[in-house]
């Protein structure tokens, strides 16, 4: 469970101090499907990358599971991403030189697993997401919707008990975008994952249990759909 | 251990002309360096050829050369001999920091350019650790390589400069059957040989610069924060 309090994250561009979250307060429950909306540098993505660990807050506290990520040692940050969280980005991310299998992989390389345990596991990942017969393949012979089902199965490989999707289907067309949001939910609903997805779509966005909507680095969370 | 070893072959698969570029500079200092060397050799092994040559020729047994020779000769020869050498040591050692600065530039760039790789990868919970590493290792695969190559570039230039490498003749002055002077031309046959110290020395001085260039790309690698890494996509 997330729990933010007074969260604010501010950064210098140039001479000039830009307040990317002011005083941010939310919860989000365990099993929850939270979707962030609002206009561009309104502070989505940054709001993401705290509940992630990926970056601090300059001020307030952001709690996982009781601990203040914002107060932790970066090592230990490392950890709770490898163990913890999973991420799902809009350019997918994958590492072009890697097949789907080894990009997968990847993520259960700070783990410490043996390398059958990686196999199996990456087998099943691959299989939950429909890319067992892509395994071998380089990303750039991947689609678009198939090279974001290898990233949703390299942030899920690992078990984690959050997801944090970036506009996960903004570069997506109409139908794949569809296919990825089914893939999202029944994943979501089979694992109890604690999903927060950034979005611009109102599609994407009214899949969710709740809506937030972001202005100004203000984060207004609406009712439980 | 597999990944390390699966993304570093994937890496020199896919991606393998930085690596080419960076294998063969080290690969070019490398060789320079022994060729260089083993150049120097052939100069006082000639030097020394000379002087027992000069030194018969003052009526000395060749034994007690060079001691035997005026010591204007033999310090000019000896000077002319310390200045070849010397310059050739400093065009492989010049040689030898431009294969480091190329490799050191080239890793750097390719960092730069996998910024996003290595934010995601930070993203997925690697440490800092495991990403200089895994920059260090690719790094230190292409510095072996390359220094290997290096090596027999060095055989192979050493045997170059053998082979084209004049025969030297010394005149000296002889007497003839009736005594008299006679000038008398004495060969000294040219080689480069190398010295399988030199090439130990060579081959870790380019190993040595791969690790320098991987430290370096590590250390800027590791030092990403992972989020403005990501925040270069798109």
């Amino acid at each position: 469970m997330y729990t933010l309090t007074n969260v604010t994250k501010t950064y210098r561009k140039g001479r000039e101090t830009v307040m990317a979250l002011d005083g941010v307060d939310a919860e989000i429950g365990d099993g929850e499907w939270l979707a962030v909306q609002g206009p561009t540098g309104h502070g989505k993505t940054t709001l993401l990358q705290i509940l992630g660990g990926l970056d601090r807050p300059t001020s307030g506290t952001v709690e996982l599971d009781g601990s203040n990520l914002g107060a932790m040692p970066e090592a230990e940050l490392a950890r709770v991403r490898a163990a913890s969280i999973g991420f799902v980005f809009q350019t997918f991310n994958l590492i072009p030189t890697l097949p789907a299998a080894q990009n997968v992989e990847l993520a259960l390389a700070p783990l410490g697993m043996d390398a059958a345990a990686r196999r199996e596991r990456v087998a099943l990942a691959l299989e939950a997401v429909g890319l067992t017969n892509r395994a071998r393949h380089l990303p750039s012979e991947l689609s678009g919707g198939q090279q974001q089902r290898t990233g949703i199965a390299r942030a899920l490989v690992k078990e984690p008990t959050v997801l944090l999707a970036d506009e996960p289907t903004g570069n997506l067309d109409e139908g794949t975008r569809d296919e990825i949001l089914a893939l999202l939910e029944k994943l979501w609903r089979e694992r109890g994952l604690t999903l927060v997805v950034v979005t611009h779509d109102s599609v994407v966005a009214h899949r969710a249990q709740r809506i937030g909507q972001m202005t100004d680095g203000k984060l207004v969370i609406g009712q439980t759909t | 251990m597999t990944i390390f070893l699966t993304y570093l072959r994937c890496e020199l698969r896919h991606r393998p002309w930085q690596a080419v570029i960076t294998g063969a500079g080290l690969a070019v200092g490398t060789g320079l360096v022994i060729t260089v060397s083993a150049t120097t050799s052939g100069v006082r092994n000639a030097q020394a050829s000379a002087l027992h040559a000069l030194a018969s020729s003052v009526g000395a047994d060749a034994g007690s050369a060079p001691g035997n020779l005026p010591g204007v000769v033999n310090d000019a020869i000896a000077s002319s001999a310390g200045l070849a050498a010397d310059l050739g040591t400093w065009v492989a050692l010049a040689a030898l920091a431009a294969a480091f600065t190329l490799a050191a530039l080239l890793t750097l760039a390719g960092v730069t350019r996998r910024v996003t790789e290595f934010g995601t990868l930070k993203a997925l919970g690697w440490r800092a650790g495991r990403i200089t590493a895994q920059v260090l290792g690719e790094a230190a695969a292409v510095g072996t390589a390359g220094a290997l190559a290096g090596a027999g570039l060095g055989f192979a230039g050493a045997a170059l400069v053998t082979a084209l490498g004049p025969t030297l003749t010394v005149t000296v002055i002889g007497t003839t059957a009736a005594g008299g002077p006679q000038d008398k031309p004495v060969p000294v046959h040219f080689s480069a040989p190398v010295s399988p110290g030199i090439v130990a020395l060579a081959v870790a001085l380019g190993i040595a610069g791969g690790l320098l260039a991987g430290a370096l790309g590590g250390w800027r690698a590791a030092r990403l924060r992972p989020a403005a890494a990501l925040a270069q996509v798109g």
